[in-house]
């Protein structure tokens, strides 16, 4: 007899499978990522089955017969739709942050990996993306997923002498997973993006986003300084994954520097973070 | 299901691209492979032949980007209806279901696809620089016939993508976009809610939440 799970789950992924058919991928909070068919889901007759849409980035409570084998599809038995994100469909700016979210989410978890508590950031980060903590919540949660991976940068201090950091410009390997200050010398260590310290020191002091969402909205900070942040923690994503981010593009728009996902749509305003070039400006 | 070794190389190679239409299994391409060697040879040439003539005849519309055997399409060059009000869908499918609703007169715009960041479709995959140059410039081309509408300044651009997350983005990009390089056309939506003959005791929260935030005075 099949065996019936029952999680709150986040939609990552929708994929049409055929006419009325859909493969989802849903970010569990206590089975990680699954990848789930939902048969029949875009049929009239199976709204009884699926209360709500289930759609990206919303969520629900998912009922579902886990798959035999990693390559395999689980099958989904029904969906109880939560939140279906209403300030987001709103907010370019706080929609493009949870694609990229939902992004790094997909690149960082693994299939029936569990994190509850990054499952819980995400929920946080979410419901603050379409208000004016957007920047710094994206940041936090990129931060998170990386912690919660197990592939946290170094940003305590010097990767070769363990000093800390200056105000001055430091330098960041995603390679070698960190920084190394002005007087230290980084072998091996790939592309090198140099940044000023205080932005390295400034994401090591940053919350995570449930810890954001509890305290009142803070004023926001230099969007300039936290594209630089998020170019660092994406070269990480990027590094550790060996996949490149699709949706670094739309860091203009999240970040608030002018209208962002233009109509070549592939600049962004932070790339030069990500090719060694930039000095930040502070944070 | 692997074919039957004892087809021949022309029937498998049939059954193999019947399989690959949307909705046709192996069984079913099988059968409908053995339906047309039943038939007759000007029934079977028929098909070849409709086939053939879609793919040499239909292409998209240099206006809206609809499908046609003409360009302007029938909607463009309909001088009847209103140019000044365009609606944006994603697909042709869906300009197809609004106009079976014999409401709307104005004129369309195709977009081809949605804005979906995380499936590498940007703005510069859909037909958003074309709708913005047709807004912006007017819609007729230099060179074209006396036949074609007459160039309407538009009024309103009516933004029908479908109410998804990723229908939703390109909705923002496109209001975002529109306020930058033309501020002074209006720019609505779609009407999101509850359905007629539906019960509230039944609708599920996305729905009731959009039903009132979307109230109307009455």
């Amino acid at each position: 007899m099949a065996t019936y799970l029952n999680d709150d789950a986040i939609c990552l992924r929708v994929h049409d499978f055929s006419e009325t058919s859909q493969v989802v991928g849903l970010f569990t909070r206590a089975h990680g990522m699954v990848s789930l068919i939902a048969k029949g889901v875009k049929r009239e007759s199976k709204k009884g089955v699926v209360s709500g849409p289930l759609d990206l980035l919303t969520s629900g409570e998912v009922v579902f017969v886990p798959s035999r084998g990693a390559a395999e599809l689980g099958t989904l038995a029904a969906w109880e739709l939560a939140d279906h994100r209403a300030g987001l469909r709103k907010n370019l700016a706080g929609l493009n942050a949870a694609m990229l979210c939902a992004e790094v989410t997909g690149m960082l978890v693994q299939a029936q990996d569990p994190h509850a508590e990054l499952y819980g950031e995400l929920e946080a980060t979410l419901g603050l993306l379409a208000g004016p903590q957007r920047a710094r919540a994206t940041l936090a949660y990129v931060k998170a997923a990386l912690v919660g991976a197990g592939y946290a940068p170094q940003l305590g201090g010097c990767l070769t002498c363990g000093r800390g950091l200056s105000d001055g410009p430091v330098r960041f390997s995603a390679r070698a997973g960190g920084f190394v200050c002005g007087t230290c010398v980084l072998e091996g260590g790939g592309t090198v993006i140099q940044v000023a310290g205080r932005i390295v020191a400034a994401l090591a002091r940053l919350e995570l986003p449930s810890v954001l969402a509890a305290r009142p909205p803070e004023k926001a900070g230099d969007a300039a300084a936290q594209a630089l942040a998020m170019g660092l923690l994406l070269a990480q994503v990027e590094a550790v994954t060996d996949r490149g981010v699709k949706t670094r593009y739309l860091l203009g728009s999240i970040f608030g520097q002018g209208r962002g996902q233009g109509m070549k749509g592939q600049g962004g305003e932070v790339t030069e973070a990500s090719t060694g070039k930039a000095e930040g400006k502070g944070g | 299901m692997a074919a039957n070794p004892h087809y021949t190389d022309s029937l498998r190679k049939l059954m193999e691209l019947f399989g690959k239409l949307p909705g046709v299994g192996s069984r079913s391409a099988e059968r409908i492979a053995f339906h047309l060697l039943k038939s007759s040879r000007e029934e079977a040439l028929a098909l070849a032949d409709a086939i053939r003539a879609v793919k040499d005849h239909v292409k998209h519309c240099s206006i809206c980007f609809n499908l046609t055997e003409h360009d302007p399409c029938s909607i463009c060059a309909d001088a009847e209806r209103d140019h000044s009000v365009i609606c944006v869908v994603e697909q042709p499918k869906d300009l197809l279901q609004l106009e079976s609703t014999n409401i709307f007169r104005g004129v369309y715009h195709v977009l081809l696809g949605r804005i979906a960041p995380l499936e590498n479709v940007t703005p510069a995959d859909l037909t958003i620089p074309q709708l913005l140059e047709r807004i912006v410039r007017g819609v007729r081309k230099e060179g074209e016939g006396a036949s074609t509408p007459p160039v309407a300044a538009v009024r309103e651009i009516i933004l029908a993508t479908n109410p998804t997350m990723e229908g939703d983005g390109t909705s923002l990009f496109l209001q975002q976009e529109l306020a930058y390089v033309a501020p002074q056309i209006a720019v609505t939506r779609l009407a999101r809610g509850l359905p007629a003959g539906a019960q509230i005791e039944y609708s599920n929260k996305a729905i009731l939440a959009d039903a009132l935030n979307g109230r109307t005075k009455v």
